[in-house]
């Protein structure tokens, strides 16, 4: 997640790095102003270094404060305008909220100034001097910066997604399309990794996944019959012989197949398709055998007590 | 024993083990005495020979009656080749095979009287195709006559503290003091197994032995498993009337080697196949539990030969 840059940062940088871009035309006439800023956060132990930084004005008077962009969860409230001295609120929703007040006072070709943040972090205080460097540039541009970048991470953000969507159908990590809200939300995704719950490739990955209970999941996201798909699998794997589907998946049929291609053959008589699957077969039964002998085994030492409680020897 | 016929319902197998076949009897020279191993393999498996012991690495999983004496059939071989590569061993060597080598009985590479063959050439036939008329020249070769080169095997196997083992011949035949136990054929291999040449030798599935009279005999290895089991790296199998199906059988699969000798075994290519099977799936299992080697689980794998 940390690849993707926050929009509401942006919005935030937006706030402090424009402090009068106004219009989103394509281009505003403007001029150079150079700003500079010094920063305090209550219970830091050192003072922030001060920083300085030219931008673009819109040629004539100060009408705006520094504002965010008009689609960022910062709104700039309550401005007002006496003499040279602008005062504002700013209040920001979203994952970085935050609430403000700042006031700037202008001087022809400077202005100073302050503004206050109060955010979950702690309050924070700005001071601002700017002075009018004079020379011609596009007001606009910072703007337009500043959204390109947003749709460069919306991009990004997208692209994520998708990654991740695909990511979860090919693993058949099926608890991605759940939660709220879900890691993946796209359903063209969803149906795709329903679809492959059904084959048996997807059905065996599912199976596999005991750590995140994927089959239990998708059982519920794809209203999956489990009994039915693995009888209808274990079926067509045998007709198409799948030894890789049948040997792990499929008890029943991998005894129907082993009869037909293990059982009655020299071990090097066995087809060179069915070798590993015969082999397998092979060290089932041998375990197979030896859980019956026990049984039987088990069986006789119970007999043998019970009548030795009887006769009493 | 009971087994053996459940299984070989189970799987429809053409299978003809000889159910309860007591160990053969006449302790060898040594026999008494035999100090039991730390932990003892389980017999989980009663049914897939009358005498067997599997190892995965260095650890012994399972086993049947592994310190009976038994005949060892051309298993033997191991054994012949181990003291051939040890004693002033030179491949490119020209050996004459006698009339007594050319006569040998069993399983044979088809030598004649009087033929020269390289002595490499003849210990691939040994070892691949268990010819006898190969091995017989090689020992006669290397030690003058058979019985001073059987004395070297019964001074190797001494010296490696094979206390079951006592060698009549050079090559496997039956006879009434020709024994060793599983155990014992365990650690002949592994001691063979040690040395490039045989193990390079025991995973050939065929070769073309080359006489000086300029005759070409293709060979194939008598080890079904060869090409067919995944990992199978051969070793040997024998077979005498009085031994019945034998083999020793080396696999390895992903670092983990597991190490099978199988005496009188009614499929013993089935029993193989599904013993080394069901083995690496133990160590497999074992090494998913997290038990990893040394933490007490019998099915702990253990990385590569002696390790």
């Amino acid at each position: 997640m940390s690849r993707f840059v926050d929009p509401t940062i942006l919005a935030l940088a937006a706030l402090l790095l424009a402090p009068a871009a106004a219009s989103a035309a394509e281009t505003e006439p403007g001029e150079e102003w150079e700003q500079t800023t010094q920063m305090e956060m209550k219970g830091l132990p050192f003072a922030m270094p001060a920083t300085t930084w030219k931008f673009c004005k819109p040629l004539g008077d100060w009408n705006d404060p520094p504002a965010a962009r008009k689609d960022s969860d910062c709104k700039t409230t309550e401005v007002k305008r006496d003499g040279n001295t602008m005062r504002w609120k700013v209040v920001c929703t979203g994952k970085e909220k935050m609430e403000g007040e700042g006031e700037m006072t202008f001087a022809g070709q400077s202005y100073t100034g302050s503004m206050q943040m109060h955010m979950a972090q702690g309050d924070m205080s700005m001071k601002m001097s700017g002075k009018r460097l004079g020379k011609p540039c596009d007001a606009a541009k910072v703007k337009r910066d500043v959204a390109a970048l947003q749709q460069k991470a919306e991009q990004q953000q997208q692209q994520g997604q998708a990654l991740t969507c695909q990511n979860a159908v090919d693993t058949m990590a099926a608890a991605a399309f759940t939660g709220e809200p879900p890691l993946c939300r796209d359903a063209v995704k969803r149906d795709e990794l329903c679809a492959r719950a059904r084959t048996p490739a997807g059905f065996a990955q599912l199976k596999q996944r005991t750590y995140d209970n994927a089959l239990e999941v998708a059982t519920r996201l794809c209203k999956l019959d489990v009994k039915r798909i693995e009888a209808g699998l274990c079926d067509d794997a045998l007709k198409a012989k799948d030894v890789g589907y049948l040997g792990p998946h499929c008890p029943e049929q991998s005894k129907v197949l082993a009869k037909a291609e293990c059982a009655g053959r020299s071990y090097s008589g066995v087809t060179a398709g069915y070798r590993d699957f015969c082999t397998k077969y092979a060290a089932d039964e041998l375990v197979k055998e030896e859980a019956k002998q026990k049984g039987k085994d088990a069986a006789a030492e119970k007999g043998k007590k019970l009548l030795k409680g009887v006769l009493g020897f | 024993m009971s087994a053996r016929p459940a299984l070989a319902a189970a799987l429809g197998l053409a299978l003809a083990w000889p159910a309860g076949r007591a160990p053969a009897a006449g302790l060898p020279p040594g026999a008494a005495g035999r100090v039991a191993p730390a932990a003892p393999a389980a017999d989980r498996f009663p049914g897939a020979a009358a005498s067997y012991l599997l190892a995965v690495g260095d650890r012994e999983l399972w086993a049947r009656a592994p310190d009976a004496p038994r005949p060892p059939a051309s298993l033997t071989k191991i054994m012949t080749a181990l003291v051939l590569l040890e004693t002033g061993w030179s491949p490119a060597e020209q050996v004459t095979v006698s009339r007594r080598a050319a006569g040998a009985t069993g399983t044979r590479a088809g030598l004649r009287a009087g033929e020269r063959v390289e002595a490499g050439a003849l210990l691939g036939a040994t070892l691949v195709a268990s010819a006898n008329d190969a091995c017989l020249a090689l020992a006669e070769h290397a030690a003058g006559d058979e019985a001073a080169f059987v004395g070297r095997m019964n001074a190797r196997a001494a010296a490696l503290g094979l206390s079951a083992t006592h060698f009549e011949n050079a090559c496997g035949h039956d006879g009434p003091g020709h024994r060793s136990s599983a155990r014992d054929l365990l650690r002949l291999a592994r001691a063979a197994l040690a040395l490039p040449e045989i193990r390079r030798l025991a995973a050939l599935e065929q070769l073309t032995l080359a006489t000086s009279r300029g005759r070409a005999i293709p060979l194939r290895t008598t080890n079904a498993l060869l090409g067919r089991l995944a990992g199978a790296a051969g070793l040997k199998s024998g077979f005498t009337p009085a031994a019945g199906r034998c083999l020793v059988a080396v696999a390895e699969r992903g670092g983990v080697e597991v190490l099978l000798v199988l005496l009188d075994a009614g499929d013993r290519w089935w029993a193989a196949a599904g013993l080394i099977e069901a083995a690496f799936r133990e160590a497999g299992a074992a090494a998913r539990r997290g038990a990893g080697a040394g933490s007490g689980s019998a099915a702990a794998p253990q990385a590569g030969p002696g390790g």
